[in-house]
């Protein structure tokens, strides 16, 4: 792409920025689209410019590693620095302005001379000349490539790897090369790890050609790469060891030594033997057996580690229980079969599943178990199979979501907190081995003015959602937080997913996200108020039981900037585990108040856990916004959040009470008072019955319903001539009938049959 | 006809190598066997094959007298049909001109009729006589209450509706001439088919005995034919000739039984050649080559004959390699003059317009003019498949083969697809490679993008056709639903080869709206439908394999495919290119190999199928050796006898300009270039990757581009219409791009050389050849009267533009 000077690259950046984004906008937040360059030599200096979303008044760079620092220019450039001891790959860098701070973005440290793309190169004869080695800073034009040539001797390898996923850019790199002649010697795309590279031996001397453009020609200031030529001197696989793979998200590694195998084990009778714990590097192929010996129950856990590497390939994994008939003779019997890992429900937009195989075995008896592995994209790429002991444990991953994160679109986004303003943080708890224990989220470092509540993910539950809220008074600050996940004394630290680029349309455009190695940012701005707020009405446990309903009055408040609403509105109840769609209300234009009604029926699909719970209301539509009078009237995205609203949630509107232990003779009998507490507007008719453990003859007693609106019953309980003396553990249970649900209510009771 | 026939034995039309003067009987037993006439109603079709001095062969099967000894053993027919009278072994001898031959045959059991068989001998009958026919009652639903498989295919089937349906009513055995088939049958009653068989005829008697016999269905294990003998199998015939063909059908357990009289024939051409039900061949007047198709039961085969032309042949172009001594055989056979070879230019143009879908630039055809180098074509050919050009036509076209549809998917799929394609041309990737890339294609379309084809193609029965048909020239569509009517492939053929796609699975891929292929876990079968029987992967005339469920059967299908010993993958290519490059194929349809399909030069097909697989399936290569043969160099103009000519390449046969390759080919003339959203401004309609433009370019779409809807090449149309007419006289688009500033003809107008340079770079640009000395004339006259205005120079490349040498390629 023509390289122009920083003043105009940076107004043409801007544009091109505004138009490439279809998306309805937000409340300014500063968002950072890219770098340029995106990245520099260790130990030099160059001048960036950034290119992004509201970059008003932004006068910092944060880098990740105190070995890169930055000093403002003029307008959205810097100085920046690289030291000359700091370790060449990635880091992160953020923005900071008026608008807050900006979610990261990835930027390169290399270890050879650098260059900035210069001059129309758009055709092979105006290719660009390159001295090799050398890092090259370029980014594609729309429908155009860029072109570069260099002087080669034959015989000579040269490694050309062109870093753009792998530093955030959405460019898809396809890279050819041509020979002297203009004859095109190797094209590469999605070589490694989304990104080209040629590897290859110059057949002659001469000038070659270097073509780098994007797969369906599409280009702008985000479409930045790094194009590295060099003699070969890396690794014999061609991979440049200093930007590492980007691959599905990985937020764990095995901790054990890695025992590398050197040929795939093609048939079953061949198999690698492995002894538990093991870690394997396996050879590069399709197919691959191992066994091992498991011990009756031990539990073992069995993972396929090479899409989280970054590969493209799609291992499989079979389990055959190996043993021998009384003749001798081999059976095998399958016994499972583990596939992808999952995203955790709720979380499937941060695609945090895999295509790796993960999951446990209990051996049921003490034999050799046999794992077949098929890789069902031949990749023929690096893996590692892990058989251990489970660990269980968890990881946390959040995501800031942007308000105008709704249907197809996916922002690069870090929150910033207008006065009285809030923010929504979804959180997944990635749970390992079996780990089900209840999780508490909780955000920590805020500043003063800014809150937080906590959420418990209770077992089973590994999505929530956290709204962060500043008071109407907050100071104006900008920094990291630290949002953990805790269960019993373990406390793990969440790592930020960030989308690499902006999507406009997840259903035409590629998503990829990364874990930021930083935790997660917050922006707070004394300079305008939030537009519109929601509170409920009042601080109280909200509670009903099943089947029933829970009302949640809320008001609304609006600051002078909010000029009205474009169409509908809506506020509604999020937050509640087990609802499939949460309730909504579209308020008037004009409305201060609303009730919000959470059906805890399960119709629809619902299926909710009676418990404590918190939850939130949200307003949310696209405002008409006009922070002064100066600025025209703009059409935003907006969402807000309410403070936590507690639930309490009851198996059924009757609680009955009783004696918690009786007794009686054989041929016998005695009648046990109940009270019925009816609560939540119930009345209706309440059956009751005696369960008697299996095996236990002889107790009996005659169900009874208690009437509508009666709170007092009484059971009679006979014992035959015959029922076993003892104490007896049985259960009183009752049932009622509400809202076309039946609900069942169930106490222990002793009973004592003594002669 | 302007050569008379007894010219042609001047001419060297006859196989040298024929064997010495005489006659020869063929009684269709295998050689050393005597003839076999088993059972009373038996029929020997008996043939008489005469040789003369030269080597040249005739039938002389109604022109021999016959002598039986002993006599009384059998009678012969003067067509030569022989039938039993008592047992015994007898001596023929046929006699001509004082040539003699002679034969022995066994009958036995005259004296009594066989026991007949319902699928071995009523079936056949039924067939003969369209009984069975898709116009009859062997389609879907039967007629008017009465069906029949279709071609007999499922006698069990059949059995049942001729006998026991309608409380077999159509049957008599009791006065089987009363019998509703056989009233119906002779037209006796009224019958919507009309009279199908005489009263009295041996089929008819067969009829009656198998009734009279109780209506056997015959032994279930009794042996299947296997194989059809057809003698003969090709013959050289002048005009107005007859050849008595001889059919003989080879049973499982090696027995063997004339069915002259039984089986189907249908002439291809009938203008050369027609046939009679008892298989006499009568040629016309025309010359050229025909085809008998001949079907028994579930064979097929075919019997070819050539007419010649006889004309003089002078001297023929040299013959630079295999093709050229093939094609050159069969005009000398033909007595058909080639064409002399064209000049450099016309050369020049050709090859690089179906090499590469351009037009040689003006100063590649000034060079190649002047190049005085003896080799200079090879050394084109060369240059030509090794550039990028190259790569990016023949990718085109083979995507549009392998469905590469957008639909309303991102632009990613299609283009990473494409781009797989064009590299694995651009690196001369064997053909192997790529059709296995295709087949076992697993994982994304970022990571592998043939799985792009999975995603057009969608059910494992498409998938299994779409295979077929691209690679192998098979079209097994009609056996899904019953046995191919002109094929020997039956629905278990047919639910085999599917049965290699029924593990492909599917899901979530990295990139929006695309879906990964995987192998799902599982033993592959499929169902067919008829038997209810699941059926393991089968290759066509193969064995069931036994794959492991960790297997990917597509993997076995690929090496299979991709044998050296296919019959059918390399064929299929060379016909396939042959076609490209010489506008016929030497099949046709070029993807449609049938038995019963016979190429026009069979030996050259042999001979190109072999070229490909010794050279490792080299594409280049086997191009190169189409364009480097003189065959490919001859001239589109016919000399005075083989203007005709449409199927033995005796001269080049023109062809109008693909979609693409035309619009380029004005863009480049024109000086303005076409702009295709999404792409970058270089690129030419020839390398677009996908059905996309065609909605917003009316000229791509007039012109016939394909949809890349399906597997067959006959989607891209060539034939020439009105509107493609009325489009380049007088469409905008057109006069846009001739009137713009940046046009050529404004470039022409201000160009300070003289006009007759101007001229000359305006000729070479779009016939790839310097003006003559009228046309320069011509042109400068027009140009003078109108001053040389950019709008006489429009008018100017608009008249270049609108003639047949722009617009073909010849």
């Amino acid at each position: 792409m023509l390289m122009r000077t920083p003043a105009s690259v940076r107004q043409f950046l801007a544009a091109m920025a505004c138009v490439a984004s279809p998306v309805m906008g937000q409340l300014p937040t500063t968002r950072l689209d890219a770098v340029f360059p995106p990245g520099l030599q260790a130990g030099s200096e160059t001048t960036v410019a950034l290119t992004g979303l509201d970059l008003a008044e932004v006068d910092r760079l944060i880098f990740s590693d105190a070995g890169l620092s930055a000093v403002h220019g003029e307008g959205l450039n810097f100085k920046v620095t690289a030291s000359a001891g700091i370790q060449p790959g990635l880091y992160e860098v953020r923005a900071a302005g008026r608008y807050g701070i900006s979610a990261s973005r990835l930027f390169a440290v290399g270890t050879l001379p650098e260059l900035l793309e210069s001059g129309a190169h758009d055709t092979p004869e105006k290719a660009l000349l390159l001295t090799l080695p050398i890092t090259v800073n370029g980014t594609t034009g729309t429908d155009a490539a860029d072109y570069f040539r260099f002087a080669a001797s034959k015989g000579q390898r040269f490694l050309l790897s062109c870093a753009a996923e792998r530093i955030d850019s959405p460019l898809n790199t396809v890279l050819t090369l041509f020979d002297p002649a203009g004859r095109e010697l190797s094209t590469a795309h999605r070589t490694h790890s989304g990104d080209a590279i040629i590897e290859l031996t110059a057949p002659q001397d001469g000038e070659f050609v270097v073509k780098i453009h994007d797969m369906v020609w599409q280009g702008g200031a985000d479409h930045v790469y790094r194009l590295t030529a060099a003699p070969v001197t890396v690794g014999a696989d061609g991979e440049d060891p200093a930007l590492p793979l980007s691959g599905a998200v990985c937020d764990w590694m095995p901790q054990q030594p890695v025992t590398a195998l050197k040929e795939a084990a093609p048939k079953a009778t061949a198999a690698h033997q492995l002894v538990l714990p093991s870690v394997v590097a396996a050879a590069p192929g399709s197919q691959d057996w191992f066994e091992f010996t498991g011990s009756k129950d031990r539990k073992v856990m069995i993972d396929v580690l090479s899409h989280r590497l970054g590969h493209p390939s799609d291992w499989m994994l079979q389990v055959f229980k190996i043993t021998r008939d009384a003749a001798g003779q081999e059976k095998s019997e399958r016994i499972a079969e583990f596939d992808d890992t999952a995203a955790p429900a709720g979380a499937e937009s941060l695609t945090l599943g895999s295509r790796d195989p993960s999951g446990s075995l209990v051996c049921e008896e003490n034999t050799v178990y046999r794992l077949q592995l098929t890789d069902r994209f031949h990749a023929k790429k690096p893996w590692q199979l892990v058989v251990r002991d489970p660990q269980p444990g968890f990881s946390v991953v959040a995501f800031s979501e942007s308000p105008a994160t709704k249907g197809p679109a996916l922002h690069r986004w870090s929150p910033l907190l207008r006065r009285g303003g809030s923010s929504l943080v979804q959180v997944a708890v990635l749970r390992r081995d079996g780990f089900d224990a209840p999780v508490t989220l909780r955000m920590e470092g805020l500043p003063e003015g800014v809150s937080a509540g906590e959420v418990t993910l209770p077992k089973g539950v590994s999505t929530a959602s956290l709204v962060v809220r500043a008071a109407p008074g907050a100071k104006a600050w900008n920094g990291r937080i630290r949002l953990t996940g805790t269960s019993g004394e373990t406390v793990v630290a969440a790592r930020e997913a960030i989308p690499r680029w902006t999507v406009g349309n997840r259903a035409t455009e590629r998503v990829s996200l990364r874990l930021s190695s930083e935790g997660c940012v917050l922006a707070v701005t004394e300079a305008e108020a939030a537009p519109l707020l929601v509170e409920p009405a009042e601080q109280k446990i909200y509670e009903s039981s099943l089947a029933g309903s829970i009302e949640v009055p809320v008001k609304f408040t609006r600051d002078a900037s909010l000029k009205g609403f474009k169409g509908e509105w809506e506020a509604v109840l999020m937050g509640m585990p087990g609802l499939r769609q949460a309730p909504v209300v579209k308020p008037a234009a004009d409305a201060s108040e609303a009730k919000l009604v959470l059906d805890l029926k399960t119709k629809d699909g619902n299926a909710f856990t009676p418990g404590n719970w918190t939850i939130h209301a949200s307003a949310r539509g696209i405002i008409l916004w006009q922070p002064n009078d100066k600025d025209p009237v703009r059409e935003l995205a907006e969402s807000a959040y309410s403070a936590p609203i507690q639930l309490h949630i009851e198996p059924s509107p009757v609680r009955l009470t009783g004696p918690a232990t009786l007794t009686l003779a054989p041929g016998g009998k005695v009648e046990m008072p109940l009270k019925l507490e009816r609560r939540y507007g119930f009345t209706g008719a309440v059956t009751i019955e005696l369960a008697v453990p299996s095996g236990i003859k002889g107790i009996t007693a005659t169900a009874l319903t208690a009437a509508p609106e009666h709170a007092e019953a009484k059971l009679v309980i006979e014992a035959a001539a015959d029922a076993p003396l003892g104490s007896h553990a049985c259960t009183l249970q009752a049932k009622c009938e509400w809202n076309g649900e039946t609900l069942p209510w169930s106490i222990p009771v002793n009973l004592e049959v003594k002669p | 006809m302007k050569f008379r026939w007894n010219l042609l034995l001047l001419a060297a039309a006859w196989p040298a190598s024929a064997g010495a003067a005489g006659l020869e009987i063929h009684h269709g037993a295998p050689a050393g066997s005597p003839g076999l006439l088993t059972g009373a109603d038996a029929v020997l079709q008996l043939l008489v094959t005469a040789t003369d001095a030269p080597g040249r062969q005739s039938d002389a099967t109604r022109a021999v007298s016959w002598k039986v000894e002993p006599e009384g053993l059998l009678s012969i027919s003067p067509g030569g049909r022989a039938t039993p009278l008592r047992d015994g072994t007898a001596t023929l001898t046929a006699s001509k001109d004082g040539a003699q031959a002679t034969a022995t045959i066994i009958v036995k059991g005259a004296a009594a009729n066989r026991p007949l068989h319902f699928t071995n001998d009523v079936v056949p009958v039924m067939t003969k006589y369209g009984c069975n026919g898709g116009g009859c009652h062997g389609k879907s639903e039967g007629q008017n209450g009465f069906k029949l498989s279709l071609l007999g295919f499922e006698p069990g089937e059949d059995y049942e509706h001729l006998v026991h349906e309608s409380r077999g009513r159509r049957l008599f055995p009791a006065a089987p001439e009363s019998s509703l088939l056989l009233l119906k049958g002779t037209g006796e009653m009224p019958h919507g088919g009309g009279a199908r068989m005489e009263r009295g005829s041996p089929d008819y008697q067969m009829l009656v005995r198998w009734m009279e016999q109780g209506m056997p269905k015959g032994d279930p294990a009794a042996p299947v034919p296997v194989r059809l003998a057809i003698f003969p199998e090709e013959r050289l015939l002048a005009p107005d000739a007859d050849q008595q063909l001889q059919v003989t059908a080879h049973y499982s357990d090696g027995s063997w039984q004339d069915v002259t009289t039984q089986v189907q024939y249908d002439s291809g051409a009938k203008e050369m050649a027609t046939v009679t039900p008892a298989g006499l061949v009568h040629t016309a007047q025309q010359p050229g080559d025909a085809a008998v198709m001949i079907r028994y039961m579930e064979l097929a085969g075919v019997f070819r004959v050539t007419i010649p032309l006889g004309a003089p042949l002078g001297e023929f172009p040299p013959e630079r390699n295999f093709v050229d001594q093939h094609v050159f055989a069969k005009l000398r056979t033909l007595g058909l003059p080639p064409a002399v070879l064209s000049d450099d230019a016309t050369y020049l143009r050709r090859v690089t317009i179906d090499i590469t879908g351009r037009l040689p630039k003006a100063q590649e055809a000034e060079a190649f003019a002047s190049d005085p180098s003896p080799d200079k074509r090879s050394a084109l050919v060369d240059r030509l498949l090794a550039s990028a050009d190259y790569a990016e036509y023949f990718a085109s076209k083979w995507s549009a083969l392998l469905r590469n549809k957008r639909s309303d998917r991102p632009a990613y799929g299609t283009q990473a697809f494409y781009s797989w394609i064009r590299d694995s041309l651009n690196r001369n990737r064997p053909f192997s490679e790529l059709a296995a890339g295709i087949v076992s294609a697993s994982g994304t379309i970022s990571t592998s993008p043939p799985v792009a084809w999975y995603r057009a193609v969608q059910k494992p029965q498409d998938q299994m056709q779409d295979i077929a048909q691209v690679f192998c020239g098979q079209r097994l569509q009609c056996a899904q639903c019953h046995h191919h009517p002109y094929e020997k492939w039956s629905q278990q053929d047919y639910f085999g080869l599917a049965a290699f796609f029924s593990q492909v699975g599917r899901k979530a891929s990295d990139q929006p709206a695309e879906e990964a292929v995987i192998h799902q876990w599982g033993e592959a079968s499929a169902q067919n439908p008829r038997t209810g029987k699941p059926v393991k992967p089968t290759t066509l005339g193969g064995k069931p394999l036994q794959l492991e469920p960790q297997q990917d059967p597509r993997g076995a299908l690929a090496a299979w495919l991709t044998a050296p010993e296919n019959p059918f993958f390399a064929r299929m290519f060379a016909n396939r290119y042959w076609k490209h490059f010489f506008s016929r194929a030497l099949v046709e349809p070029e993807d449609d190999l049938r038995i019963t399909n016979p190429p026009v030069n069979p030996a050259l097909l042999d001979a190109l199928e072999a070229s490909f697989i010794q050279s490792g399936f080299d594409m280049k290569a086997f191009i190169r050796t189409l364009c480097t043969s003189s065959t490919y160099q001859l001239s589109s103009f016919p000399n005075e006898h083989n203007a005709t000519d449409r199927q033995n390449f005796s001269r080049f046969y023109p062809r109008r300009l693909q979609a693409e390759v035309l619009l380029d080919a004005i863009d480049t003339v024109s000086g303005l270039a076409s702009r295709f959203p999404g792409q970058p401004v270089e690129r030419r309609a020839v390398a677009l990757p996908d059905d996309s433009f065609n909605g917003s370019s009316y000229f791509l779409t007039v012109f016939g581009r394909p949809e890349n809807t399906s597997a067959c090449e006959c989607e891209r149309t060539q034939d020439s219409s009105l509107a493609q007419s009325l489009h380049l006289l007088n469409s905008k688009g057109i006069q846009e791009k001739l009137t713009a500033p940046a046009s050529r003809p404004a470039q022409l107008a201000a160009d300070p050389r003289p006009v007759e340079e101007r001229i000359r770079q305006l000729f070479f640009m779009a016939y790839g050849r310097p003006p003559e000395a009228s046309e320069t004339t011509k042109a400068q006259a027009y140009l003078t009267q109108k001053k040389g205005e950019a709008g006489a120079w429009e008018d100017l490349v608009w008249a270049l533009l609108n003639t047949k040498e722009f617009l073909f390629n010849h």
